[in-house]
């Protein structure tokens, strides 16, 4: 009981120290004790730059040849944490005047702070409550990430990743250095928590986000309801924590960690030139940007898919916001010249690339994954979802009120502001890019796209939810005064209760599912213990193949042989031993499903696997009649067979 | 306006405060979850059955007990004709070797099997073999 509690500590102190520590220094040396960004956004974002930062200073080891240690990775951020340190000691920071609504944004009533507890007490208990039935290690994807993970640990070198584009250097760095400095097993709970924080710190930055773009509380709030609490469960929240989706995760923290610093940096666009120029003296836009840039390479090191939508977002709000603006766009142009050109801007894209390109480029440009991902969809799965599917997606209720939110938002436009362009941009293109891909030749899982469109159709579900029901907002939020409405009271109020159970009934029911389900964790285990017991009977040249259809957790195994990550081989699911495209590897399957047939016999020369790994109640009775396999384990539901 | 500000100053420490109660508890919670789970003899009723030496002819065996049921009952086939048997008591949690006599390895020829049931229930039964 001791060493649990005394784990735990040590992997929440390893995550402070790693992970939160250099983003707030960083932030400290940017910002002083400005109050330009609030205590709470300190917090949430000094753990997204600090993810960012950690890999930064791994990517330089790498180049030095430095080994990537728990004291070198803790040395490395102690340096940074200290020039940052240093950096906010000798610095003289501008004196920026927060206006009085600014100031009382983060001044939350009574109310509003109850309710605030309350979604979030909600959200993580919702969701740590459906990961207790799956904290055990069963994912594949989390067994996949796990692996390099730990071969960092072992190595203390950065991955090569034998080539392969879907495994991307940010997804494991941070976690590999906590498992070093903590001494946490990957088998604990450790790799879900870890997902656990990001997710409920990517949730919390939309709502800081909502906050400042629309500088109305109550929309926040409901940001939180739509997007954390409601479908609190489905993908890509809670169901991407247990299976491991880790970029996906991390990449719905810092694309909007991006997008907010974005904002930051170009919210004064709409005042008048002279006020704009007075203003970006005494703001800190140019450190904003700066910070967006860096997020943005940060997000470039994590996750491809997300990266690649974030293009198209920002291309979208680019080409969006110019051409509404076309008019002043020489007056726009200037404006930006002023953020854009300077000394912190410039060197940290320079910074950015230099890491980039000289330093530690990402697998996936190496192996031009990009070019998969561009062309005519190659599979019907990437051919774009229809209503029903985006419906399943992103949930009914937050689809409905999202589009209202879509319309009112278009409604009550405020061209200059450039918050309401990347609300729209990232709806819409992730709209296009979900239901109609060819559109823009993108052969991506149109699945995978879908489930993005939760984050900003949460704010647009905020968005339509509140206007719907207090119709003077938007007059106060427009400039056009025609959005006055006149509604009855007591229909606003019947509305309003009706909407709201749909709403409820509708979001919460994937939670309700979730904690009906029952864990039965004794299959992993017994996986896991016959994996032991092979760990301490092999020798150097022996091969292991093992069965991926009927055992659970199987994915994990190979964390304990650490051979390779394609160590032991693997029987596939069947179908996909049946593609009429290219011919497969068949060995695997040949292997176990008929051992006895000349084809397994010349699979077993060719790959020299002499033990097998499988579950008896499937896969026993075809080695039972052949006389040069020992069945030498057996614990009922995986059993090994040795070949002689 | 001001008396609906509740604690101003604090209120962004106390939301952060509040956020990091949470995770604690809930990391707290899932890592308690997982050491359960993972523990194999907590909530447990499997065992298993595995030759010490799987890639010789030897025949010593280990039975490793994780049910509450802790009465083995082992038995030695050769080409399916009992040759040997046994007993005995193994505590959850614990593994015992079987003494074997006389047979330590496989004649030629011969297919050897051992068959363990646990408990009195016939059907919890498991076996492992080798061939020679």
């Amino acid at each position: 009981m001791q060493a649990s509690i005394l784990s735990q500590i040590l992997f929440i102190l390893s995550l402070l120290l790693l992970v939160f520590m250099p983003g707030y220094f960083l932030l400290l040396a940017i910002f002083g004790k400005n109050k330009i960004i609030s205590p709470l956004e300190k917090f949430i974002f000094s753990f997204g730059l600090g993810i960012i930062i950690v890999d930064f200073i791994a990517f330089f080891y790498n180049k030095t040849h430095l080994p990537i240690t728990a004291s070198t990775s803790l040395i490395g951020v102690f340096i940074f944490s200290f020039l940052c340190l240093g950096i906010f000691k000798i610095k003289s920071f501008p004196k920026n005047k927060v206006s009085f609504l600014e100031n009382n944004l983060f001044s939350f009533s009574k109310n509003q702070i109850f309710l605030i507890c309350l979604l979030l007490l909600s959200i993580v208990f919702i969701k740590t409550a459906y990961l207790t039935s799956t904290v055990t290690p069963t994912a594949t994807d989390m067994g996949h990430h796990m692996y390099w993970a730990k071969l960092m640990t072992q190595t203390h070198q950065l991955p090569a990743y034998n080539g392969m584009p879907d495994f991307i250097i940010g997804e494991h760095i941070a976690i590999a250095e906590i498992a070093m400095l903590s001494k946490a097993s990957f088998f604990s709970a450790f790799p879900v928590v870890f997902l656990l924080i990001v997710n409920l710190l990517g949730i919390l930055t939309m709502f800081v986000l909502t906050l400042r773009i629309f500088k109305k509380k109550s929309l926040a709030i409901l940001t939180l309801l739509f997007l954390g609490v409601l479908f609190a469960v489905s993908s890509p929240q809670a169901k991407f924590i247990s299976g491991g989706v880790v970029g996906n995760i991390l990449g719905n923290f810092l694309m909007p960690l991006a997008f907010y610093f974005y904002w930051r940096a170009f919210e004064h666009l709409d005042l008048s030139s002279t006020k704009f120029s007075e203003k970006i003296k005494s703001s800190y836009s140019k450190s904003f940007l700066a910070l967006a840039i860096f997020s943005t390479f940060g997000l470039f090191y994590t996750h491809h898919l997300t990266s690649f939508i974030f293009l198209f977002i920002t291309l979208t709000l680019i080409v969006l916001f110019l051409l509404i603006n076309f008019r002043e766009i020489r007056e726009l142009f200037s404006k930006i010249k002023q953020i854009v050109f300077t000394l912190p801007v410039i060197l940290t894209f320079l910074l950015g690339l230099t890491f980039f390109f000289f330093i530690f480029t990402p697998n996936y440009i190496k192996n031009e994954a990009v070019k998969t991902a561009v062309g005519a969809p190659s599979k019907s799965t990437r051919g774009g979802l229809t209503i029903n599917n985006l419906k399943s997606s992103v949930g009914e209720a937050r689809l409905a009120l999202g589009f209202i939110g879509l319309i009112l938002l278009l409604i009550s436009y405020k061209r200059k502001n450039i918050g309401y362009a990347l609300i729209s941009s990232w709806t819409i293109m992730l709209l296009v890019m979900s239901l109609d891909p060819n559109i823009l030749f993108i052969n991506l899982p149109s699945n995978r796209i879908g489930n993005y469109l939760s984050y900003p159709l949460s704010i647009l579900s905020a968005l339509g939810f509140y206007s719907l029901f207090n119709p003077n907002f938007l007059s106060s939020i427009s400039t056009k005064n025609s959005l006055q409405l006149n509604i009855p009271k007591k229909l606003i109020s019947i509305s309003f209760l009706t909407i709201l159970t749909f709403i409820l009934i509708n979001g919460l029911s994937d939670s309700a599912h979730a904690f009906k389900q029952s864990s039965n964790f004794t299959p992993t285990i017994k996986t896991f213990d016959a994996s032991k017991y092979l760990v301490d009977h092999l020798k150097n040249n022996d091969i292991v193949l093992k069965d991926h259809n009927y055992l659970s957790g199987d994915t994990w195994i190979k964390l304990f042989f650490m051979k390779g990550y394609r160590y032991p081989q693997s029987r596939s699911y069947f179908k996909r031993y049946h593609d009429p495209t290219k011919p497969r590897e068949m060995c695997t399957l040949y292997m176990i499903s008929n051992p006895g047939k000349p084809d397994a016999q010349k699979c077993f020369q060719k790959t020299k696997t002499d033990y097998l790994m499988v579950n008896p109640y499937y896969d026993s009775a075809q080695f039972k009649k052949l006389t040069n396999f020992d069945q030498v384990y057996n614990n009922g539901t995986v059993t090994i067979f040795h070949k002689k | 306006m001001s008396k609906k500000i509740f604690f101003k100053n604090n209120q962004s420490n106390f939301l952060i405060s509040f956020i990091i109660f949470l995770l604690i508890i809930s990391s707290f919670w899932l890592f308690s979850v997982s050491n359960r789970a993972l523990n194999l003899n907590k909530n447990t009723n499997w065992w298993s059955i595995y030759f010490t030496h799987p890639q010789t002819n030897g025949l010593s065996f280990i039975i490793e007990n994780h049910s509450n049921d802790t009465q083995f009952y082992w038995k030695i086939l050769a080409n399916q004709k009992k040759i040997q048997e046994g007993s005995l008591e193994i505590k959850k949690g614990s593994k015992a070797k079987p003494k074997i006599k006389d047979l330590v390895t496989i004649p030629q020829g011969e297919k050897i099997t051992i068959q363990v049931i646990n408990g009195n229930n016939k059907n919890n039964q498991e076996e492992i073999y080798k061939n020679n």
